[in-house]
């Protein structure tokens, strides 16, 4: 019983939620809503289905926050949304249609503000015909009320036909209609929906107008501006113009000063086919940036793990002496900075490399006598100093997994080298080494894989930056997965979500080439089918 | 052989030894004071009254906890709002990560059904994929969403752990199915014989048993979203209720020289409780990074 209740609350709530989408264009994510609703009431409804209840709060969450996203990247990487196409076709069209304007011949009125004594936000303007219209009005929000079947109570009308007071308002004094002229007054809509009467742009003090929609859609796919006549045609989800009363010679729809008209935003987004693709391929200013970034990316990733595992096995070996005292006290201490949780150890290095105020850059030019590299500002020496910290973070793990995978190596095989007169070089070389490897191999392709998308340290550290060229995005020290953000949320530049989407994909297309092969060369996959 | 040539050699092997040793002292000292320079050196700067980082000497000249009352009082940088917001975010999804996956894993566990075996390996593969990597997709699903449901929405703390906990089944109903598996089926069996719910089965009788790996998965799950950056720098925008892996950035980039010192107060405590957990259960992280699974 408690079931079926907790049932049709999802269900009810699936239908609400489903309704609000598919009006607005979001149909992607409509169907998969309702498709896990579907499947919740199958799993507790279908005896068959029986086992799937335990799973269904689990795979809900993971069909709509890791698969709707994996499947929306793929859709919106063949769009273009980006800023200036950022809705769905019927959001465009509904902000579209709610803007208006005071045509010329349109009646005008002078008027009087009054304000709410219950609601100090709630506006009423008194309005007295200039042009056009036979009587005055009172204007609330959403409402028009001829003058002669207002209540006035007490109060009378003065010799410019304004009340003395109006019930439930009172004037606002001129001392004040300025404070609020710009940020209240002009943006209130009065009166009735369908004749909206607006303070006049061009005079607002002095006039207030009843204002008429700007656009209309003559079809699906073209708008007309009722203001200037033009007519535009969504042309990849943007309206452009095709048609108006002034046409220069080049075919050019102009204003009457002969200057060509902008698009109309906002538009919608469209699919656009492969257009991001050959962005990336054919437009070589976003191809350099593209490719130094990515193999920056990779060469982060390698080094970083060359680096991390160099020096943790170095001292795993020199720990792993016997003789040594209080080897687990100093390993656990060595242990400390992969504790501290990445994002703050991050913070703390770029203190210490700042430039100028930095320990380190002010040890170097006092001790040494010149001025210390440009960690943030110096397109190698970002790099230098990224590695640096990730040696610093990194380290210590690898120090750990080595000493497991060490101790595991039976000495017996040692002596067996030493008889046979190897050196210690040779027995680190053919025996240590290839055996370890065997040992944390996996670990170290998943070591390369998480650095592949280490997004915390390169942000944090110096944003990708800095960049290499003025105009782009990319970044000296940006790998794929940082670009990725500020394509889409940097600031100053635009979102530009389908761009950064199809730099998604290729991230998409690595980490899936990595995955293969560490299935591939560890057998893993097969233990992993075993043991389901 | 001579005995002579004997004592020639053993002390040859003395003094390598010792050699060894003291070369070995010297390697670990060395990484040690690599590993502990930062730290030492924020420390110093916390109680460095002074309080820039152009400043700050290894040793202050004026100690005090001056930097550690401004951290706690300033209004411009609501530390302690943030690190109230790290925790309930990184608790509210542990707890219901464990049990979002404890539901999975019993089930995995204790029942054979169709399409089982491909529902595993599917989970296990998704997680290649986690959503940190389609941050953009995500970002746009939870302003869809907030439109409409504006506590689930961008700036929300409720968007923002549905979207941790979408990665929540993975690698974590692995390890704990293993566990599960371990549990006895007889128990089971008599509590059904006994009548009892497969419902009540589970919540009175494995839930029970399997705490230590509930722990394991909670504290993983923990440490991970506490240290996540890119899923909150992008869904958290207003200070109030950014967390702290958002927040300590501000200092940097607001007036890092002036706040060094407050900066560093803030980093060594929102540092402290994740180094205790972590060094306590050591074994646990290490195995779980086995598997690829997380730490930011």
């Amino acid at each position: 019983m408690l079931r079926l209740i907790a049932l049709a609350v999802i269900d009810a709530f699936t239908i609400w939620f489903v309704a609000q989408l598919v009006p607005e264009g979001e149909v992607i994510l409509a169907i998969l809503v309702a498709a896990v609703a579907l499947l919740i009431n199958a799993a507790f409804l279908v005896e068959g289905m029986y086992p799937y209840r335990w799973f269904s709060p689990g795979l809900a969450l993971l069909i709509l926050f890791i698969v709707f996203p994996t499947i929306f990247t793929v859709y919106v990487a063949f769009t273009n949304y980006r800023d200036g196409n950022l809705l769905t076709k019927p959001q465009a069209r509904d902000v579209l249609e709610d803007q208006l304007y005071l045509p010329p011949d349109a009646p005008t009125y002078s008027w009087t503000a009054f304000r709410s004594t219950d609601d100090p936000s709630d506006y009423a303007l008194w309005l007295v015909p200039i042009q056009g219209a036979d009587q005055p009005v009172l204007a609330t929000e959403g409402e028009s009320i001829p003058a002669d079947e207002v209540d006035l109570g007490d109060n009378t009308l003065d010799e410019d036909g304004i009340p003395t007071g109006l019930p439930g308002y009172e004037q606002v004094a001129r001392g004040q209609l300025l404070a609020i002229l710009d940020s209240v007054l002009s943006q209130i809509e009065f009166g009735d929906p369908d004749a909206v009467i607006k303070l006049s742009p061009r005079r607002p003090l002095q006039e207030a107008g009843v204002f008429r929609q700007k656009y209309s859609f003559p079809d699906d796919d073209t708008l007309f501006d009722n203001e200037t006549g033009v007519t535009y045609e969504a042309v990849k989800g943007t309206y452009t113009p095709v048609d108006g009363p002034y046409v220069n010679d080049e075919g050019q729809v102009t204003d009457a000063e002969g200057n060509p008209l902008p698009v109309v935003r906002p538009g919608f987004y469209v699919v656009t086919g492969l257009d991001n693709i050959k962005r990336l391929i054919n437009n070589d200013r976003i191809r350099g940036p593209f490719v130094r970034v990515f193999l920056w990316t990779i060469a982060h990733a390698v080094f970083t793990v060359f680096v991390t595992f160099s020096l943790g096995l170095f001292l795993a070996i020199v720990l792993n002496a016997k003789f040594m005292p209080g080897r687990a006290v100093m390993r656990t201490a060595l242990l400390v900075p992969y504790a501290i949780p990445a994002f703050i150890s991050v913070l703390i290095w770029k203190g210490l490399l700042n430039e100028q105020l930095g320990i380190v850059n002010k040890t170097i030019s006092s001790v040494l006598g010149v001025s210390g590299p440009g960690w943030t500002s110096s397109a190698m020496w970002v790099k230098v100093g990224i590695l640096m910290v990730q040696l610093w973070l990194g380290f210590p793990y690898m120090l750990l997994i080595c000493t497991g995978a060490l101790q595991s190596i039976p000495n017996d095989i040692y002596e067996a080298a030493r008889v046979d007169g190897a050196s210690v070089l040779q027995q680190f070389r053919h025996l240590t080494l290839p055996l370890l490897l065997v040992a944390v191999g996996p670990l170290l392709i998943a070591s390369f894989a998480f650095n592949f998308n280490n997004f915390t340290v390169v942000e944090l550290f110096n944003k990708g930056g800095p960049p290499i060229a003025p105009d782009t995005a990319a970044g000296h020290s940006d790998i794929l997965i940082t670009y990725t953000y500020d394509l889409a949320f940097g600031s100053g530049r635009g979102a530009d979500y389908g761009f950064a989407s199809t730099i998604t994909i290729v991230i998409f297309l690595m980490v899936a080439t990595i995955t293969f092969f560490n299935f591939r060369f560890t057998q893993s996959w097969e233990e992993i089918s075993e043991n389901v | 052989m001579s005995s002579a040539t004997m004592d020639i050699m053993s002390n040859k092997m003395k003094r390598d030894r010792w050699l060894g040793y003291f070369g070995r002292l010297l390697i670990v000292f060395a990484a040690l004071a690599f590993a502990f320079f930062p730290i030492i050196w924020i420390v110093s700067a916390s109680l460095n009254e002074t309080g820039t980082l152009n400043t700050q000497k290894l040793i202050p000249t004026n100690a005090g906890l001056d930097n550690y009352r401004t951290l706690l009082n300033s209004n411009v940088h609501p530390f302690a709002t943030w690190m109230w917001n790290s925790i309930k975010v990184s608790a509210i999804t542990a707890i219901l990560t464990v049990f979002v996956c404890a539901l999975g894993a019993y089930a995995f566990s204790r029942f054979r059904f169709t399409g089982r075996r491909n529902l595993m390996l599917t989970i296990f593969l998704v997680q290649v994929f986690p959503n940190s990597l389609t941050i953009v997709a995500t970002f746009l699903l939870i302003q869809t969403i907030g439109r409409h449901i504006p506590s689930f929405g961008l700036n929300s703390h409720g968007g923002l752990i549905l979207v941790y906990l979408g990665g929540a089944l993975g690698i974590n109903t692995w390890l704990m199915k293993g566990f599960f598996d371990s549990i006895p089926r007889e128990l089971d069996e008599s509590a059904r014989i006994d009548g009892a719910s497969d419902w009540l089965i589970f919540w009175r009788i494995i839930f029970p048993l399997v705490r230590p790996i509930l722990a394991v998965v909670g504290i993983l799950s923990f440490v991970g979203t506490y240290g996540d950056v890119i899923i909150a720098l992008t869904l958290l925008k207003d200070k109030e209720v950014q967390t702290l892996a958002i927040g300590l950035n501000r200092f940097i980039t607001d007036s890092f020289n002036q706040e060094w010192g407050v900066f560093s107060a803030g980093a060594l405590i929102g540092a402290i409780p994740i180094v205790i957990v972590i060094l306590s259960f050591q074994r646990f992280f290490v195995s779980g990074l086995t598997e690829g699974a997380v730490k930011g």
